[in-house]
């Protein structure tokens, strides 16, 4: 054993587990025993895992060494504690710019009811807990899902095992609220850094940036929604013949694709996951594959195209919506054309 | 490598075939007309063929009555106020979905131009199918509701929300299989689930995999019965066990005559040790069990 290398042993092992594999499910395959198919493969902790990774430690632990030897951080002066406050304020790195935003927008909370004047709380307090308000909103994000699930559909309401929307276009409202969180982020970093701006486009003043800040995003928001609401209005159909047109066109324009189904399937970027949910691979399949881009790539190993049940499972998961069965549809009529006259 | 039976084509059976393909080639110039006016048809499908193909292999004890299904779903129709035209076999040919998806696509077409020819003559407004896979033909292939004006129904979406009454004989517990055709091809989820909800003493559970991800019976427009497509089948079989159901329902003639066709042979076969406690129903033979005394 130990005159062999690593890499030999390992490959020589991986070799043996998928041998092993297909033996057992091909012996099993007689008895339909579904359920028992799933061998779990993989690396071994010991010695593959740990001696890998003791390895790359070591290794990392020795750059360090040779850094802290060899390149020594560089030491600038000493601070001038006497020294004025800088114009234009220095500012915090790019990433933290979004919670200066916050602290700069925010504003005394004071009002007045009945002739009683009421402090609610200063602009700093404010300011910061609204950073705190943004990042529990993130984390809260799947138990309000739970929760909205939940409320809607009680029978149901366990969206974690049933899954809910993946694709923007069967959800707009979601979709419009993460593009408006995305663009407030933006839209804060740049009003924090207002004096800055000033400097150098003094047309561009703060209350400009605060109109913009204040509805910019929301005016993303809309536009997301509008545009994903009429695209859903639009449906999944079947191209009719004038489209099919326009993509054969397009693709001997383009020189790239043969096929009108090419296009579509172009757009998989292997997430993989029908090749997770495809019956006929939970019942075949030997090797991990994904069934939609080995297709694209002109290799029908995934599923055969005689073999699929066109059942449209891969459909179903598919988060770009790709409809693999229109696909072996075509492929077939294609294959067959004048062989049943 | 321990097979003793060789993978054979037990489906499609080859006179079955050879009979729709015959059937299609044959042109008809004659006219018909329909006795009187009718807003509804109903197309049954070939569940008359099917019974015939059913009942000569040897899968089979014969038991399969799929042609009750077309009678079940006509009675159901009468109950639901609706008098449909009856687009059977001697007027109208097989849509031509197995032969479309099996890539014959010169007898579809041949299929397609009888069809829509009598489709014309027939003056129906909305059609309506038992099959899921003749609905989503006649919606999507045919596309009927752009050329004809012809609006494709399943039958149980013309019967949901029409104030059904029905009662089971006694108390059950019901899981309804999606078929691919009806539920994820055309999005058609809900309407016989309602139509399980408005049984009374009908319990209905959901199977591990349900609506988007169901599983598939694994013989789709009758391309092979083979050992995966029976691994698949046997899958969905076990998970109605799993959810410890008396019956399980489907949509679609194809998923019954399936899944009763393995339900047999696992009766047949005792010593294979594989054993489902429960029976395979369509929908409307389902319904029509369970619609009360009197009428």
């Amino acid at each position: 054993m130990s005159e062999q290398g690593a890499t030999e042993l390992i490959g020589d092992y991986q070799d043996e587990q998928i041998d092993l594999d297909t033996v057992s499910k091909l012996e099993h395959r007689e008895d339909h025993s579904v359920l028992e198919a799933e061998l779990v493969k993989g690396e071994p902790l010991y010695p593959h895992e740990l001696t890998r990774d003791a390895v790359l430690s070591m290794y990392v632990m020795a750059l360090f060494f040779f850094l802290s030897a060899f390149v020594p951080p560089p030491l600038h002066g000493a601070a001038d504690p006497t020294a004025g406050t800088a114009f234009p304020p220095p500012l915090p790195d790019w990433y933290l710019l979004w919670a200066f935003g916050c602290l700069k927008a925010a504003w005394d909370i004071e009002f007045t009811i009945f002739g009683y004047h009421f402090f609610l709380m200063t602009a700093k307090v404010w300011g910061t807990l609204v950073q705190g308000m943004i990042i529990g909103l993130v984390v809260a994000v799947p138990f309000i899902d739970k929760a909205i699930g939940a409320f809607i559909d009680p029978q149901y309401g366990d969206v974690v095992n049933r899954g809910h929307e993946r694709r923007p276009i069967e959800d707009p409202v979601r979709a419009a609220i993460g593009v408006y969180g995305i663009a407030i982020v933006i839209m804060l970093s740049i009003y924090s850094i207002n004096a800055n701006i000033a400097i150098y486009y003094p047309e561009i003043n703060t209350k400009v940036l605060a109109m913009v800040t204040l509805f910019g995003p929301l005016g993303c928001a809309l536009i997301t929604y509008l545009f994903l609401d009429r695209r859903r209005s639009e449906g999944a159909k079947p191209l009719n013949d004038e489209e099919r047109f326009d993509l054969y066109v397009d693709g001997i324009k383009d020189r790239r694709m043969q096929r009108i189904y090419e296009f579509k399937l172009n757009r998989c970027y292997q997430c993989g996951l029908c090749d997770d949910i495809c019956p006929v691979r939970d019942m075949e399949g030997e090797y991990e594959l994904n069934i939609i881009y080995n297709t694209f790539q002109n290799e029908h190993d995934g599923v055969a195209m005689w073999s699929c049940i066109t059942c449209g499972m891969c459909t179903a998961v598919c988060p770009q919506n790709i409809e693999y069965v229109d696909y072996v549809l075509e492929q077939r009529a294609l294959t067959t054309s004048g062989a049943s006259s | 490598m321990s097979r003793t039976k060789p993978y054979s084509r037990t489906i499609p059976h080859p006179l079955f075939e050879r009979l729709i393909v015959e059937d299609a080639m044959k042109e008809e110039k004659d006219s018909w007309k329909p006795e009187r006016p009718h807003e509804y048809g109903y197309f049954p499908g070939c569940v008359d063929f099917m019974d015939v193909e059913v009942k000569f292999t040897h899968l089979n004890k014969g038991d399969a009555d799929h042609a009750s299904i077309a009678a079940a779903s006509i009675k159901l129709l009468n109950y639901a106020n609706i008098d449909p035209l009856v687009l059977d076999m001697n007027i109208f040919k097989c849509s031509g979905h197995d032969q479309l998806w099996q890539g014959q696509l010169e007898v579809f077409d041949a299929l397609k131009e009888h069809n829509l020819r009598r489709l014309k003559e027939s003056g129906i407004k909305i059609m309506t199918c038992s099959c899921a896979e003749c609905y989503r033909t006649f919606a999507v292939d045919y596309d009927l509701p752009n050329t004809l004006g012809i609006k494709v129904e399943h039958v149980t979406q013309t019967l949901q929300g029409r104030g059904l009454k029905f009662k089971a004989p006694e108390d059950v517990t019901v899981a309804y299989h999606d078929p691919c055709r009806l539920g994820r091809m055309m999005g058609e989820f809900e309407a016989p689930r309602d139509l399980i909800q408005l049984v009374d003493g009908a319990k209905m559970v959901e199977l591990e995999n349900n609506k988007e991800r169901a599983l598939c019976c694994g013989v789709s427009s009758m391309m092979y019965c083979n050992d995966a497509t029976k691994a698949v089948r046997r899958k969905r079989l076990d998970q109605g066990t799993d959810a410890g159901i008396d019956i399980m329902l489907g949509g679609c003639p194809k998923c019954y005559m399936h899944m009763q066709c393995m339900l047999n042979e696992e009766r047949m076969n005792p010593e294979e040790g594989h054993h489902h406690d429960y029976e395979m129903m369509d929908l409307m033979q389902f319904l029509v069990a369970c619609l009360e005394e009197g009428n």
